[in-house]
Parts: structure tokens; C-alpha cells; sequence
């Protein structure tokens, strides 16, 4: 490693030190982990459903306070008076706004990463080794979020001069909170899919800060920045890129011009008669297919991504799965949502039946707006479907009780119709 | 080793003129900056620092150009500003190890050597594993000090660096910088004249951003000879003294009251001349200064 590269990691870890020794970051660490580790610990075997809703909550919270620290630490090292010690150094003005940035940025990367830590601890005796690969996925579905509010807040603040650029990032996140069903999905920073276009507008941000803005401000801009001109033009293309991307992914109900929905979504869901069919994608790669089950009793489950006790479900169906798996009976569930994350996360979750996505959820309050909930007319959520061999719907359950029983009972009077 | 002030002018955004066509120069020892707060001492430094660029004119810090030649001046520079904000959490040890990475120390061998050299110096070694919060004020301006000279520079700014000291500290402070200018020119603004008179080997006084003196403590001192006169009045004040008598000093001994000051003649029948200090040719400039402006009003 060379001498330059071992300095500046030396410096990034001593500007860690110094905010992390800070006993208000301390106690919110301590907090954090420790209210990460009771929710872990109260929701048990639901680790890919936990990951998923502190996936969105650890991001909005970390996310805003980030945004408000990094507006602070921006101006308190390269204020007029107080910075004016650290300012006079000959670091160049690229490398410091880095430094700073990176401190900062890393420093609450480290809050988000102790707070899923203590969720996959609180979460292992219950869910096992899946509750740390689970929350891993949160913890890198929530980073890019408070990175892009922290990248903000900082080179806001840094080109205003002023910690109003913090305090704007966290005014403009707070509205995206409060109005996040008027805001497209493909503007919604918390959706995966949009994580390109988000990172490379804060990478072109930074960029412009730190090359164009602080070199020219410390007298350092003497020469056509080339280089910099470029990568700031690149990572303007990587956002237009990622806007496109995100625009594409965008979800919404697939319209007549796509055969196999607009079959899906003429069929209702009505008892006696066969369940629409559908195929979902299962964030591994694969899909998730009714047909792929032929003469099978099913239990198609339909629920929400974000909601934990619908969630409740999941390990019974999980356990029903594996105790009648040689009499037939397959557990299939369909999570609804709009953010590719999801299908990652829930993907990790350890439960050995399928569960496919339906990334064309446009709404998931009641009623919800998707192609599934669509076709199996669905007005509130969740709901299972209990069909016969041939697919029928013989038993629709829109407010299912989470009891074993419960399901034995369906599944035990299916087979005494259908033994075979 | 040197610096050069040339024909400087700096107007803030708010039209205020903190410095009007200032020229001086230095290339070895202590550079005292003297003048009352607002005099453009400060704003001066700050210039010479890099930190902020002259509306006309400019400084050759060591032959290089401010306006043009920042970074490298920066790396040749010691800079120790008014308010140094350290931080808190870092140990003495950390916060010089970090500002010795900042002026590109990358080696750690040598990065070691600098910072364990500037900690002995200035009586750090055994303050080395503290945090800065845990820190007195004077220790604070010691950290602060010995993180301006890592670089070795060959031109220190310091600004108004015993602000605040007690007296025991306040020596150390000066004894220091006695020692250190046999390596590189000290530019030392403050409004203490006693920092100068012990210290400095050419001053410059500055009062509304003009240089009201430029040249050396010994030649402002030999102006003022004969003309400082020490008087004893009677405790109770009754003895008046002629307006043009300005004081300088004023002591109170058992019985009477010595009043120090500069005329061109002597003030009472019983006035003894006195040795000039720097204090009497600060208080005397500065007068002179205000009686002048008056006049011409």
C-alpha cells in the first residue's frame, strides 16, 4: 500500500476516533444496537420481513440524521475562524472534502451497520444463521439512502457555506417521507431500484465540491481540470443512466399490452373456480410460478412486504410446506412491493418455499393497486387461497388466522378430498 | 526565509477597509505586528496565511506570490490563528499526528520524529496520551503551537498567541519563540506589547489598517529618547499636569503616584527623564495618531 494511500486512512480513522469518542454518538450506537437487537429479539422468526421494514426505517432515520451531522461537520472544520488552523495546511481541497465527507459519511454507515447488527443478533435464536445474511441485506439496502441524505447535507453546506444545507436535506427528506405516495416511485430514494440514479447524482455532487468548488476556493484551480471535467460528466451520465433504469422499473400494473397479464388480470379469484396464475420473480434469479405445480394442493399467500404480522404467517407456512411436502402440498407466497429490495431481501430469508415478488405494486394500502392483487381482487391484504389439485379456489381466507391449526384443518380437509 | 508585504489592500465584501496600502518587510527573527483590535493585524495574517486574498497588492511569503503560489506557501508555512479549533476527542498525540498528515507528512518514521521533537519542545511528552478537552487553556495554545511548527516551516504566523495566558505560561510562550527564531522568521501579531519587547526584532504598527511604524524596536525607542519623563504627584491628585503630557504609566507608591509619560519638555520642574519603553512608544503613536486627526478636524 503506498505511503499516500496509508495517510489518508490513518487520517479517515483518526477523524473517526475523534467523532466517534463524541458520548452523544456513543449513546445513539448503544441505542441504536440495543433497539435494533429488542426489535430482533420481539419479532423472532421473522427476520427477512424485520429486515425489510428496518431496511426503510433505519435508512429515514439514520438518513435525516446524517444529513443534519454532515450539514454540521461541513462547516465546523472549514469555517473562517475556527477551521482556519486546518485550512491553512497544503492537503489539496479535493482530498480534504473527501476526507471529511468520508469521515462523516462512514462514522454513521457505522450507527446504520451496529443497529442491524443488533437485529441479526436479537434475531438468531429464532430465525438462525439466516437472520445475519437477512439483516446484511437491509443494512446494504438502508447504506446507500444515508449516504446519499449524508452526501447532501454535506456538499449542500459546503457550497452554501452554511449547515442550511443539512438542515434543506433533511427538510426535503422529511417531505419525501410525509408525501410519499404523491412522489413517483422512480424518485423515491428508498427503492433499490433507484439507487443508481441517487449515487451518482451525490458522486457528481461531491465531485463538483471537491474538485471544482473547494480547489478554486483555496486558490488550487490553476490548471483546465480535465480529469475532474470528465469524471463529474461520467457520473452526470451514470444518473441519467440510473434515472432511465429507475424509470424503467418503475412499478406499475401491467396493461393490456402484455398478453400474459392481461389474461392474468381477466380472471377473478371466485371459490370453485381456478386461480389466475402468475409468474413472479423471486430475487435469486428465478420465478415463482403457479404452473410450475401441476396437481398440487396450493396456499397462494398474499401480503404486504412492510407488514410484520402479516408476516406471521411465513414460518407456518414454512412448516406446513416441509410436514405435508410428501402428500403434495405446496405453500406459495406473494409479497407485494414496489421496491426491488424487497425480492433481495426476502430472498435471503431462509424459508425453503417459494415467495415471488410482485414489483408491479403501485399501492399497498387497501385497496392495493398490482397485477396479483388485481386478478386475485384483492381489497384488503392479506389473503390466502387454498386450492384443490386442480387449482381451484376452494377456500379464500381474507382475514387469515396465523394458527397452525388453522391451516392444518384447510390442508387436512383438502387431502381428505384429495387424497391424491 | 522572508516576507514582503507590498503595497496590500484589503476591502471586505461590506466596503469595510481593514488594510490601505501596507509595505513591509522581513527576513529573519521576530516580526512583531502591533495595534489595537481592529487595527488589520488579523486580517494581515490571514493573508500571509493563504486563507483569505488582498484586493490590491499582495505578500511574497518566502518569494512566493499569495495570490498565485498558495499551496506552495502552505507547505512552507506555520500557522497558529487566533481561534484554533482542535478536536476535542483526539488525544495530543492524535491531533498532531493528524495535522502532521495534513501538511502530507506521509512517512510515519519521520511523521514520529517531527511530532515527538515539537512535543518535547514544548513540554508536551507527558501530556501526549491526553484528550484536548482535558486540556488548560495554556496546554491547548501549547498543542496548537507545536502543530504550526511539525512542518518546520520556514515562516510561523502566529496570532495573538498569549491572549488569554497566565503569566507562567505567557513566559514559556515567549521563550519559546526566543528559541525558534533562530530557525525561521516569526510574524507574532498582538495587542501585548510586552510580547513584543521581549521578543521582537522589528515591528510594525498598525492602527485602522495603516502602518503607523515599520523598523526596529531600538530605532522607535531612540525617537522617543528625552522625551519620556516620570513624575511623582501627591497621592491625592492635587498637582495637575500640562495637556501635552501624554501618560504612558501609572503607579501608585506609598504616599504619592508616579505618572510615566512623553512630552517634548519636561512636564513639571521636578520630572525625571526616564528610558523609553515600547509601551511609551505604542501609547505615543497611537496619540499622536489621534491628535493629528483631531487637529485636522
Amino acid at each position: 500500500m503506498s505511503l499516500r494511500l496509508r495517510a489518508n486512512l490513518r487520517l479517515l480513522r483518526l477523524g473517526m476516533a475523534s467523532a466517534l469518542r463524541n458520548p452523544g454518538l456513543r449513546a445513539l450506537a448503544v441505542l441504536g444496537f440495543t433497539a435494533g437487537a429488542a426489535i430482533g429479539w420481539a419479532e423472532g422468526n421473522l427476520a427477512a420481513s424485520t429486515a425489510a421494514v428496518l431496511s426503510m426505517w433505519l435508512a429515514r432515520a439514520y438518513g435525516v440524521a446524517g444529513a443534519l451531522w454532515m450539514g454540521y461537520a461541513a462547516n465546523r472544520d472549514q469555517n473562517e475562524r475556527e477551521g482556519a488552523v486546518l485550512r491553512s495546511k497544503p492537503v489539496d481541497g479535493a482530498v480534504w472534502t473527501i476526507l471529511v465527507w468520508g469521515t462523516g459519511t462512514l462514522v454513521w454507515i457505522t450507527m446504520l451497520a451496529l443497529a442491524f447488527l443488533g437485529a441479526a443478533i436479537g434475531q438468531l435464536p429464532a430465525s438462525g444463521p439466516a437472520s445475519l445474511a437477512v439483516h446484511a441485506t437491509g443494512f446494504l439496502r438502508a447504506a446507500p439512502v444515508v449516504i446519499v441524505a449524508a452526501t447532501l447535507g454535506f456538499t449542500l453546506s459546503r457550497l452554501m457555506r452554511s449547515p442550511l444545507g443539512g438542515v434543506i436535506t433533511m427538510f426535503a427528506w422529511f417531505c419525501m417521507m410525509g408525501g410519499v405516495r404523491l412522489i413517483p416511485a422512480f424518485l423515491q430514494p428508498e427503492y433499490s431500484q433507484n439507487r443508481v440514479l441517487y449515487l451518482g447524482a451525490a458522486g457528481a455532487m461531491l465531485c463538483l465540491t471537491g474538485w471544482f468548488v473547494e480547489r478554486s476556493r483555496r486558490g488550487e484551480l490553476r490548471t483546465a481540470p480535465v480529469l475532474p471535467g470528465v469524471t463529474v460528466l461520467a457520473l452526470l451520465g451514470l444518473t441519467a443512466a440510473g434515472g432511465a433504469l429507475a424509470l424503467q422499473k418503475e412499478p406499475r400494473p401491467h396493461g393490456p399490452e402484455f398478453s400474459v397479464w392481461s389474461q392474468m388480470t381477466l380472471q377473478h379469484v371466485k371459490e370453485g373456480q381456478r386461480t389466475p396464475g402468475f409468474w413472479l420473480p423471486d430475487g435469486k434469479g428465478g420465478i415463482v410460478r403457479t404452473a410450475a405445480h401441476p396437481g398440487k394442493i396450493l396456499l397462494v399467500y398474499l401480503f404486504q412486504a412492510k407488514d410484520l404480522d402479516a408476516a406471521r404467517m411465513l414460518p407456518l407456512l414454512d412448516v406446513l410446506g416441509r410436514e405435508y411436502a410428501s402428500r403434495g402440498v405446496q405453500p406459495i407466497a406473494v409479497v407485494l412491493s414496489g421496491d426491488h429490495g424487497d425480492a433481495w431481501t426476502f430472498a435471503h430469508g431462509g424459508y425453503r418455499f417459494p415467495i415471488g415478488i410482485d414489483l408491479s405494486t403501485v399501492k399497498m394500502a387497501d385497496p392495493p393497486e398490482s397485477s396479483v392483487a388485481l386478478a386475485y381482487d384483492v381489497q384488503t391484504l392479506p389473503l390466502l387461497v387454498v386450492t384443490d389439485r386442480h387449482r381451484r379456489a376452494r377456500e379464500i381466507s381474507r382475514t387469515p388466522d396465523y394458527s397452525i391449526e388453522l391451516l392444518r384443518k384447510y390442508v387436512e380437509e383438502r387431502l381428505a378430498e384429495e387424497p391424491r | 526565509m522572508g516576507v514582503e508585504v507590498l503595497q496590500l489592500t484589503k476591502v471586505y465584501d461590506r466596503g469595510v477597509r481593514a488594510l490601505d496600502n501596507v509595505s513591509l518587510a522581513a527576513d529573519s527573527g521576530v516580526l512583531g505586528l502591533l495595534g489595537p483590535n481592529g487595527s488589520g493585524k488579523t486580517t494581515l495574517m490571514s493573508i500571509m496565511a493563504t486563507l483569505l486574498d488582498p484586493t490590491n497588492g499582495t505578500v511574497m511569503m518566502d518569494g512566493l506570490d499569495v495570490r498565485k503560489q498558495k499551496p506552495e506557501i502552505r507547505r512552507r508555512i506555520g500557522y497558529l490563528p487566533q481561534e484554533v479549533g482542535l478536536y476535542p476527542n483526539l488525544t495530543v498525540y492524535e491531533t498532531l499526528d493528524y495535522m502532521a498528515l495534513l501538511y502530507n507528512m506521509d512517512d510515519p518514521k519521520l511523521r514520529h520524529e517531527r511530532i515527538d521533537r515539537a512535543m518535547a519542545r514544548l513540554n508536551l511528552t507527558n501530556l501526549a496520551n491526553r484528550q484536548v478537552q482535558t486540556l488548560s487553556g495554556g496546554m491547548r495554545q501549547r498543542v496548537a503551537l507545536a502543530q504550526a511548527v511539525l512542518p518546520q516551516p520556514s515562516v510561523l504566523i502566529v496570532d495573538e498567541p498569549t491572549a488569554g495566558l497566565d503569566p507562567e505560561e505567557r513566559i514559556r510562550v515567549r521563550s519559546f519563540f526566543a528559541e525558534l527564531a533562530r530557525e525561521c522568521l516569526i510574524v507574532l501579531s498582538t495587542h501585548i506589547v510586552a510580547d513584543i519587547e521581549a521578543v521582537a526584532s522589528s515591528l510594525a504598527v498598525l492602527r485602522l489598517g495603516t502602518l503607523r511604524y515599520s523598523g526596529s524596536p531600538e530605532d522607535l525607542l531612540r525617537s522617543l529618547e528625552g522625551r519620556v519623563w516620570s513624575v511623582d504627584l501627591p497621592a491625592n491628585g492635587s498637582l495637575s499636569l500640562p495637556p501635552e503630557f501624554l501618560e504612558t504609566g501609572l503607579y501608585r507608591m506609598p504616599g504619592r503616584i508616579q505618572v510615566r509619560g512623553v512630552s517634548d519638555k519636561a512636564p513639571t520642574m521636578d520630572a525625571e527623564p526616564a528610558a523609553p519603553n515600547l509601551e511609551d512608544a505604542y501609547v505615543w503613536l497611537m496619540a499622536r495618531d489621534e491628535r493629528v486627526a483631531a487637529t485636522a478636524g
